[in-house]
């Protein structure tokens, strides 16, 4: 058992480690554009190879996976702090105002039937060439699916048998929050943090895909997009950023198939 | 019963009717749709035409109204086609509901094949586990990339192809959560007793029903996501002129009448699949645990 524990954790170090040499690795100009070595094979000079404008594609997907985990990351964060007010401002108002609660909810549950790429559209056209116009569409999608979560998870801890006691016992409100809510709801919500930055990863690399991105800086959605005609006579255009995307996307089902998050 | 399905329809409508209402908002945040439309060099008086046929001079409220009515009439057309909406979207519809029908008998028969794959043996399940590891980190539009390859070479109709690129994930998940809740179910103490106390055969499965009614959510938010970004997607790729695909090109030349009104079909659509998967879960559980 110890084994299979010191295995699992040996994994996590490695995969962590090769995102890490992944985002790094750039041996070559990303930008420079050479015509006369486009579509080159992988070779010393160029390792991943090159595309149809003689760019290197390991610098430039190794670019992309920097700016995918820091357009994520930092969409993730914000979004986990909106999500986590909200929820526990609906929560509060679910007991003492449930009609504002309510109306929130409709609010919530209306925000979720637009089509998200309205949504990059609409923060592409706001925020134009910086990186808030993929930060901004991903913090909406992220906050729309995951405060409905939160919300729940207050829900069911707050009827916790213990809470109820040390309510009735008169217990000051910070200790029941120190206490009691916290270390009950924080992992959970942690674990379904980690879930969602995965999920906002795709979602990042697809806007990319979809041609809602900001050249010349990369993205391993639009570099996969660009490379869809040379699939079969130049692959490491496709497969590159493919793999690195996969990498990255990994992490996060590694714990998705956790048995723990199904008791 | 009837006062809580009540419910949930009116949150439901009401939540569809706010949808279409934001969407409408949302459009007015886009760039001036006469100058995107008329290409740039067009003379005053094309602008002036197009603002007209698209009432943007008039004040946002009246345009909605405005905007429904040309629609209803027929007389609203796609600036890139000029075909009158109300003719086209049906067409679209079509071909696209074709897609999501497949795509849905997809994901139930990928999730009866990856649990009877589950359930063999646990070597089985262990390289089961594995290859879905694997497979379930490819985004939609890498396997969608792939298997258009493939259908090429194997002559598979695209819409197959589409249909199933869109099944993978959502059958991953479902298999999976089906899994883990028949091994629960069959351990629980209901199970227990009533094998201990021989009750029908039939009592049990209805139990169990009961029990995997709840991992369906599953199903419906994988429709869901077939409807906001799902068929866009393997449209585009896939090159079927569904409604996805009609609106990805929309939205990328501002056709804004083509915008509006698929986004409002989407989000109807959306909204009548949370409302059966809400009275289903109502069902599943009377007591009201999933209560609005």
């Amino acid at each position: 058992m110890k084994s299979k524990k010191k295995i699992r954790f040996g994994l996590r170090v490695l995969w962590l480690m090769a995102l890490l040499f992944t985002a790094f690795i750039t041996p070559n100009d990303p930008y420079k554009v050479d015509v006369g070595n486009s579509f080159k094979s992988p070779s010393v000079d160029f390792l991943g190879g090159t595309d149809r404008m003689g760019r290197c594609i390991l610098s430039r997907s190794s670019i992309g996976v920097r700016h995918t985990l820091y357009h994520a990351g930092v969409a993730e964060i914000i979004a986990l702090l909106i999500s986590i007010l909200t929820a526990s401002v609906v929560t509060a108002f679910h007991f003492k105002f449930a009609f504002i609660a309510k109306m929130l909810n409709v609010f919530l549950l209306s925000l979720r039937m637009i089509p998200p790429f309205l949504l990059g559209l609409l923060a592409a056209v706001f925020f134009r060439g910086t990186d808030w116009g993929i930060i901004f569409p991903l913090v909406i999608l992220s906050f729309i699916y995951s405060e409905f979560i939160y919300e729940s998870e207050l829900k069911d801890a707050i009827k916790m048998p213990q809470i109820e006691s040390a309510v009735s016992l008169g217990a000051s409100k910070w200790w029941i929050l120190s206490r009691y809510l916290v270390p009950a709801v924080f992992p959970r919500i942690l674990r379904y943090a980690v879930l969602d930055f995965a999920s906002l990863v795709a979602f990042e690399s697809l806007f990319g895909f979809v041609g809602i991105t900001f050249p010349p800086v990369p993205s391993l959605g639009a570099m996969i997009y660009e490379a869809r005609p040379y699939i079969m006579d130049y692959p490491w255009m496709f497969w590159i950023p493919t793999m690195m995307l996969a990498l990255i996307l990994s992490g996060g089902w590694k714990i998705t198939i956790d048995k723990k998050d199904w008791s | 019963m009837k006062r809580k399905i009540l419910k949930i329809l009116s949150f439901h409508f009401i939540a569809a009717m706010g949808g279409v209402f934001l969407i409408y908002i949302l459009t007015l945040g886009l760039p001036d749709v006469s100058y995107r439309l008329a290409g740039g060099y067009a003379d005053s008086n094309v602008i002036a035409n197009i603002r007209e046929e698209l009432h943007l001079n008039s004040p946002p409220a009246t345009r909605f109204f405005l905007f429904w009515k040309d629609f209803l009439s027929g007389n609203l057309k796609s600036f890139y086609s000029r075909e009158p909406l109300i003719k086209v979207i049906p067409e679209k519809i079509s071909i696209s509901m074709k897609i999501f029908f497949l795509a849905i008998c997809g994901t139930i028969g990928l999730t009866i094949l990856f649990i009877f794959l589950f359930l063999i043996s646990n070597k089985s399940k262990k390289i089961f586990e594995w290859m879905v590891g694997t497979v379930a980190v490819v985004p939609v539009f890498i396997s969608a990339t792939l298997l258009l390859y493939l259908s090429t070479i194997w002559m598979i109709p695209y819409e197959l192809g589409a249909a199933f690129s869109l099944a993978i994930f959502p059958s991953i998940l479902w298999s999976t959560n089906i899994f883990h809740r028949l091994k629960k179910v069959r351990r629980s103490p209901h199970t227990l007793l009533a094998l201990n106390y021989r009750i029908s055969r039939m009592h049990l499965i209805q139990r169990y029903i009961r029990e995997f009614v709840p991992s369906t959510s599953m199903l419906f938010n994988a429709m869901t996501f077939f409807l906001t970004l799902g068929l866009a997607v393997v449209e585009g790729i896939f090159g079927l002129p569904g409604v996805g695909r009609w609106f990805l090109e929309s939205m990328m030349r501002i056709d804004l009448p083509v915008i509006y009104f698929t986004s409002v079909f989407l989000s109807i659509s959306i909204a009548f699949i949370y409302t059966v998967n809400s009275i289903l879960l109502l069902w599943a559980d009377p007591r009201g645990s999933h209560e609005i």
